[in-house]
Order: C-alpha cells, then sequence, then structure tokens
C-alpha cells in the first residue's frame, strides 16, 4: 500500500497523432488538497480521465487508491466533470441519491445523507424541485453534492468554479474547506488562481501535456523573482545600475514600471536610488509574486518556446 | 451488475413517468376498442334517407327501382327483426323494436324543374343535385342524393343509364339499381325465349359450397372455421405491435443517449462504471419499458377481444383461444426480445456518437428503411407463411424477428425456429460487442459524428 492517493508515472495519452499528455508523472499524498493548473487544452481534463480510468493511458501508469483501475475503488472516489450536465428531468434529491447509489451506497441511506447536504449547503428548498427547474449555478452545487455524498476519501474536481457567481464560489469554497477538515485528499482544476492561492497546499502546472512545475504554492513563487511596482513621470533608466535588479518592464499605463529584482535583492536601494537619481515617485509597491505571475511566466514560456 | 441494475432502473423509471409513455398505453385500447365499435356506430347515426330521382322515358323502370329499393330494405328490417327478437326472447327488458331506417327514398322531380325533354330536366335539376334547392321527403327537406336516367327502351336497354350525383364514391345506390335492371331485363329475355321463370331461378340459385380442411389436423375435426382462418393473419398485428413498440423505445433510448451524451452525465457515469454496464443498464432498462408497454397492450387486446368485440365477438373469441396459447407467445416473446437487443444496441451505438437529436434523426433514417422491408412483406408473408419470401427473409438477421413472428401461426418448421434463433443470438452477440466498441468510444467524443473510416477505426480500438 502506498502514501500516495494518486500517483502518475511517466503518463502519455495520444489521439490518433495527437499527444494530449505527455511523458506526465505526478504525485497526490493523502490527505492534501492539490490544484492542476494549466491553460485551456493543456491536458488537465484528459489527465484527470486517466486518473479516473475513462481513458486508458497510451503508455505508462495510474495508480489511484493503491489501484491501477479508478473502478475497483469507486465507492472512495468523487468526481465532478468539467461540463456540468445534469438528468432534467430528476429531482435534485433522487438525483444525488441515484449517483451515490453507482459509488456503491444504499439507496435509501443515499436519499437521507442528499437531503442532509442539500440542506447543509443552502439547498433545502429544493430538495424535491426538478433539475430543469434549477438554476444554473443551484445545478452545479447538486452535482458537486451528487459527487461527494458517498463520503469519499478521493474527490477530483475539473473547473468546479467556473459559471459560479462568487456567493456560490464561497459556498464551493466551504464545501473544499469541510472535505479537507474530513481528511479528504482533493484534487481540482482550475485556471483562476485566487482560488488555487487560497485552497491548495500543492500545485501542478501543466503546458501542452507536460508539466511545467510541481510543488508547494511558496516554492512555485519562489520560482520567479519578486519586483517593485513605480509610477513615475521621470525616466526610470538610472535603475538598472542598481545591484541586484535585473529588468525594468514597462507596464500598460503612462508611467507604470515593474522593478525586476534578483533573488535576496532588497528594494529599499531601489528606493533611495529614485531618491539619488531624482526620479519623481507618486507610488512605490513592494509585489511578491502571486500565483498568476508564475503561471503567466511558466506558461507563456511555454507557449513563446512552442 | 448491482450498477447496471441501477442504472437501467434509473432509465425506466424515466421513461414510464413520461406523458408520452402512459398516453400510448392508454390510448391503444382506446383505438382498439373504437376501432371495433366506431365504424358500426357512426354508419347507423350517419346513415340518413338518401333521396333520389328517376327521368324514365319509357314508364316502364321506375316500378323495378322502387321494387328493388323496398326489397333492400324490407332484408335489412327482416334481419334486424330477428336479431330484436332474439335479444328480447332473452331479456323481455328489450325496447319495443323500432324498424330500420331507409336508406334511399325516391322523390318525384320537382314540378318545377320537370321539362319535355330528359336534357331540359336534367339541366333543371341542377340546382338540386349541387345542394342549392331541397327535395321533400315526407316532412323533411332533403338534399337530392341522384338523379339516374333511364335511356329509351326498346326490348333491350340499349343505351346506358346516366347516373348524376355529386358523390360517386358511394355507389350503395347505384350498385342497388343496376342489379334490378339487369335482373328485369335477363328476366324479360328468359321469358321471351320461352324459359319458365322458376326454371331460371332455380338454375341461378346454384352455387357450389367450399369445405376448408387442413390435413395436419386430426381425423373427423379437420374441418377450418373462420377463427382459425383468422389466426394466420393475427399475427401481423402483432408484428405491427412490436414494430410501434420497437420504434417508441428505439426513440427513448436514442433520445436518452443524446440527451447523456450531450449534457456530459456520461463523464461521471462513467467514473463510477464501465461502458459496459452502463450500455447493459441502459438496454435492460428500456427493454423492460418496451415490455411494460407491450405487456399492456396484449392485456387490453386480450380483455377487448373477449369482452368488447362487438360484432366481430363471433370471430374474436374462438381467435383468442387459438392465439394466446404457448406455442405462440413463447417464440413470440423471444424474437421480441432478441429483435429489440439487435436494434437497441445499434441504435445505443448511434446516439453514443451523436450530440442532437437531429444528428441521431440522419442515423435513424436507414434503420427506418431497413425495418420497413418485414412491414411491407408482411402481407405476402402472412399468406404463404411456409414460401420462399418468407423462409428466405427470416434467415436475414434484421428481419428475423418480424417476420418469424409473422409466420408462426403457419407452424413453420421447428427448425427453422431453433435455427434462426440460433443465428439471431449470434447476431445480437455480434453486434453488442460492436455496439460497445463503437459505444465506449463515442460516449466521450466531442464534435461531428464520425465519418466512415473513423468508425471503422473506432471498431479497431
Amino acid at each position: 500500500m502506498t502514501d500516495l492517493a494518486l500517483r502518475l508515472a511517466r503518463v502519455t495519452k495520444k489521439f490518433d497523432t495527437f499527444t494530449a499528455v505527455d511523458d506526465l508523472s505526478l504525485s497526490v499524498p493523502f490527505g492534501c488538497v492539490y490544484g492542476f493548473l494549466g491553460p485551456n487544452g493543456a491536458g488537465k481534463t484528459t489527465t484527470i480521465r486517466m486518473s479516473l480510468s475513462i481513458y486508458e493511458p497510451t503508455s505508462g501508469t495510474v495508480e489511484i487508491l493503491g489501484h491501477r483501475s479508478a473502478l475497483d475503488v469507486r465507492q472512495q472516489i468523487g468526481y465532478l466533470p468539467e461540463e456540468k450536465g445534469l438528468y432534467k428531468k430528476m429531482k435534485a434529491k433522487e438525483l444525488i441519491a441515484f449517483f451515490g447509489g453507482l459509488r456503491g451506497m444504499d439507496p435509501a441511506e443515499a436519499r437521507r445523507e442528499a437531503v442532509r447536504l442539500l440542506e447543509r449547503y443552502g439547498l433545502g428548498e429544493f430538495v424535491n424541485t426538478r433539475c430543469e427547474a434549477l438554476s444554473k449555478g443551484m445545478g452545479q452545487k447538486v452535482q458537486v453534492l451528487a459527487s461527494v455524498v458517498h463520503k469519499p476519501k478521493f474527490v477530483i474536481l475539473d473547473e468546479p468554479f467556473s459559471g459560479l457567481d462568487p456567493v456560490n464560489q464561497q459556498v464551493l469554497e466551504q464545501v473544499i474547506q469541510d472535505l479537507r477538515a474530513a481528511g479528504t485528499t482533493i484534487v481540482f482544476s482550475t485556471h483562476i488562481m485566487e482560488h488555487a492561492e487560497r485552497l491548495c497546499d500543492r500545485i501542478v502546472l501543466i503546458g501542452r501535456g507536460k508539466r511545467l512545475f510541481d510543488g508547494t504554492i511558496p516554492e512555485a513563487k519562489r520560482s520567479i523573482p519578486s519586483c517593485v511596482r513605480i509610477h513615475t513621470v521621470s525616466d526610470p533608466s538610472p535603475l538598472r545600475a542598481v545591484r541586484g535588479v535585473t529588468d525594468i518592464l514597462r507596464l500598460e499605463g503612462a508611467g507604470h514600471y515593474d522593478v525586476v529584482l534578483a533573488e535576496g535583492a532588497q528594494p529599499d536601494e531601489v528606493l533611495r536610488t529614485c531618491f539619488r537619481s531624482g526620479i519623481e515617485l507618486s507610488s512605490f509597491e513592494r509585489r511578491e509574486p502571486g500565483l498568476r505571475d508564475v503561471f503567466l511566466k511558466l506558461v507563456g514560456g511555454e507557449e513563446a518556446a512552442a | 451488475m448491482k450498477y447496471a441494475l441501477r442504472i437501467g432502473f434509473r432509465e425506466f423509471a424515466e421513461h414510464v413517468k413520461t406523458k408520452g409513455f402512459v398516453i400510448g398505453i392508454v390510448l391503444f385500447p382506446v383505438l382498439l376498442f373504437a376501432g371495433f365499435r366506431v365504424p358500426a356506430l357512426l354508419e347507423k347515426i350517419s346513415k340518413t334517407t338518401r333521396a333520389f330521382a328517376v327521368i324514365d322515358p319509357s314508364g316502364e323502370l321506375t316500378a323495378i327501382v322502387d321494387e328493388a329499393i323496398e326489397r333492400d330494405w324490407q332484408e335489412s328490417d327482416d334481419k334486424a327483426r330477428l336479431a330484436w327478437l332474439e335479444k328480447r326472447k332473452a331479456d323481455p327488458e328489450t325496447p319495443d323494436y323500432e324498424p330500420q331506417k331507409r336508406f334511399f327514398q325516391r322523390v318525384e322531380i320537382p314540378a318545377e324543374a320537370a321539362a319535355a325533354t330528359p336534357a331540359e330536366t336534367i339541366a333543371n335539376l341542377k340546382p338540386w343535385l349541387l345542394g342549392d334547392k331541397k327535395v321533400k321527403v315526407g316532412e323533411d327537406e332533403k338534399e337530392l342524393f341522384a338523379l339516374i336516367v333511364m335511356p329509351k327502351i326498346q326490348g333491350q336497354l340499349k343505351k346506358g343509364v346516366e347516373y348524376w350525383s355529386t358523390n360517386l364514391t358511394d355507389d350503395g345506390l347505384s350498385k342497388l339499381v343496376s342489379r334490378a335492371l339487369e335482373d328485369h331485363l335477363r328476366r324479360k329475355e328468359y321469358t321471351a325465349k320461352g324459359i319458365a321463370q322458376a326454371e331460371v331461378e332455380r338454375i341461378a340459385r346454384i352455387e357450389v359450397r367450399f369445405d376448408d380442411k387442413d390435413p395436419r389436423k386430426a381425423a373427423g375435426e379437420e374441418d377450418v372455421g373462420l377463427a382459425e382462418k383468422a389466426r394466420q393473419w393475427a399475427p401481423i398485428g402483432f408484428v405491427y405491435l412490436m414494430f410501434v413498440a420497437m420504434m417508441t423505445v428505439a426513440q427513448m433510448l436514442l433520445s436518452s443517449t443524446v440527451e447523456e451524451k450531450a449534457s456530459r452525465i456520461f463523464e461521471v457515469l462513467l467514473s463510477s462504471v464501465t461502458p459496459g454496464e452502463l450500455m447493459l443498464g441502459k438496454l435492460m432498462g428500456v427493454a423492460a419499458v418496451g415490455f411494460v408497454m407491450l405487456a399492456a397492450w396484449f392485456v387490453s387486446l386480450f380483455a377487448i377481444l373477449r369482452f368488447g368485440a362487438g360484432s366481430l365477438s363471433e370471430v374474436a373469441g374462438p381467435l383468442l383461444g387459438l392465439v394466446f396459447t404457448p406455442s405462440v407467445l413463447i417464440p413470440m416473446a423471444v424474437y421480441f426480445l432478441l429483435g429489440f437487443l439487435l436494434y437497441a444496441s445499434l441504435l445505443l451505438a448511434l446516439g453514443s456518437l451523436c450530440n442532437t437529436i437531429k444528428e441521431a434523426q440522419n442515423f435513424m433514417s436507414p434503420v427506418m428503411l431497413v425495418l420497413m422491408v418485414p412491414l411491407l412483406a408482411m402481407i405476402p408473408v402472412a399468406r404463404d407463411p411456409n414460401g420462399v419470401l418468407a423462409q428466405v427473409l427470416s434467415w436475414i438477421p434484421p428481419f428475423t424477428p418480424f417476420v418469424m413472428m409473422n409466420r408462426i401461426a403457419g407452424d413453420p418448421a421447428g427448425w427453422e425456429i431453433a435455427g434462426t434463433i440460433v443465428l439471431l443470438v449470434a447476431s445480437v452477440a455480434g453486434m453488442l460487442w460492436l455496439a460497445g466498441r463503437v459505444f465506449r468510444n463515442g460516449v466521450l467524443r466531442t464534435g461531428a459524428p464520425p465519418k466512415i473510416v473513423e468508425l471503422l477505426r473506432m471498431l479497431r480500438r
């Protein structure tokens, strides 16, 4: 028995001549919230489908909860696909219970749990509403609940936040936090960096089917330099001479610049140089790189290299 | 299997709850019952007395017509009175006899239209014939249904009779009159040739009776009754029922598959069940729907034939005994199940390739064309259940279930039943295997349905 919830070893998936996932390896330890990040078409969904044995990999091995096929452990896995669909004619309660049943739950128990979940997440009055009468956001919440009704050990959510308004995004975050508190291992894919930053312990960044980064969020941030963002009417080029400044980037809007610092360089030297050189500052802000910057740098570099 | 059953149960529950299904189940017996009863009822209500006029220059033929009309009415009235008497004997409460309505009533040509020559009279009568003016029949005003113009008669009718009417499809009157005139003229001719009237009538009554016998039946009981003859035709009804049930169920299967594919429910399903379980579950669910529907139809068919056939009950009763027997019903159930699996798995595979019902319908038309063949062959096969056409079609798997059901009352050879079932089972297995492969690859496919080449590649994957 492994201590990994999911392990992909040198997995490749080809569709005819197109390579969707290319020699990808990654490890998801038990109990962590793992983010799959990457631009559209990076291979996130294909990776997820292979993890769930919906697709067979062309080469490489997949191990989920210590098994080669996700169907062997279907009772312990929950899955929310990217494209959300519901049986229109089914009632919310029945739908959740049906999917619970397919995960091995006893039908009566599944119905009880469905009602409990709907009430817990603010859908108590829609228990007996047909899915076609639910709003898009409500339908999506119902589907999330359907994927976790059987209290799985391991949950995979593909773009769970897409199409949700801020209030419902918060509810969904609550669902994820509750699952995490219950010790559930969670993998979710997203391209909204703020969610990943708030929720994930670890992330993997995928671009064009390849792994670009795998690690914790602090590690990810450290992988790109920090910078100072300034606004000035003067010419900022004297700052290039400052030790530790590697580049000055002109931003959108007149007079906005990012002064890029090498690792370990201190921003106060930049500030002093501004005063000395008579650079008139109207704003000066130290910026720690966000996941967004990591994403743009790594994915942008990959796109440019292609 | 547990998971396939859960899928199947959901599928079943969803379709059974639809309005279409409920209406289908209720509508069939209603239509069937109406089919037995309404025509007779309608005839009773709608057949009003039809007024007609005669122009008869020689004045000899009007009496013939009147006599024929009177005799025709008398016959039907006698028959009805006899039936009433029997009813009265069985149930003294039966209300008093009401004489039958007259179907036809001759009226005199209205005075204002009468003219010196037939041609002028016809011209004058146009407003009546077109319904603009009415004639008097007793107390009522009626439309002039027809005008019969007799030729001048000299020994023989050299010229034909003119029959004027806006309704030429209802030929009851013209036939009646023509028969009466022919009889009259023949009788006249016989008399002219010196043949005795009684003798003529005796000769005219000569007829040959045909007793149908079936050599397969026990000695002394070889007679074949009307019900038994109907038995050979009865499977047509069942083939038709199966066709309707199959089409209904196929539509359900196709639309639910397309819905699941279009809404991407398949993806969640496939993370919980194997494609095989999913396909099996759907087939079971929809098959159950088909069986419930057929069972409901059969029960109502049985009930209506048994208790509500009305004027057809003489044939319906014995027919029931002949058709609702294990030797007919068991092969029928087997053929239905196999035929259903064959077509359902095919449609499931096709459905898995389509994102919209419209795309699916493009695939449906060739399937429909194939299904039309056994439907078109229904009558010829029933006429000669063990003929070459029936035998050849029986061995072509897509037609086998229909054609064999069609033949079943003709008692096809045992080896044919066994052989076609084996062939059909093999075809179903093959089709399930193929459909499974297409289904597995098709359900998660996006974009337009594949071309033939892509489809073949899918089968190899």
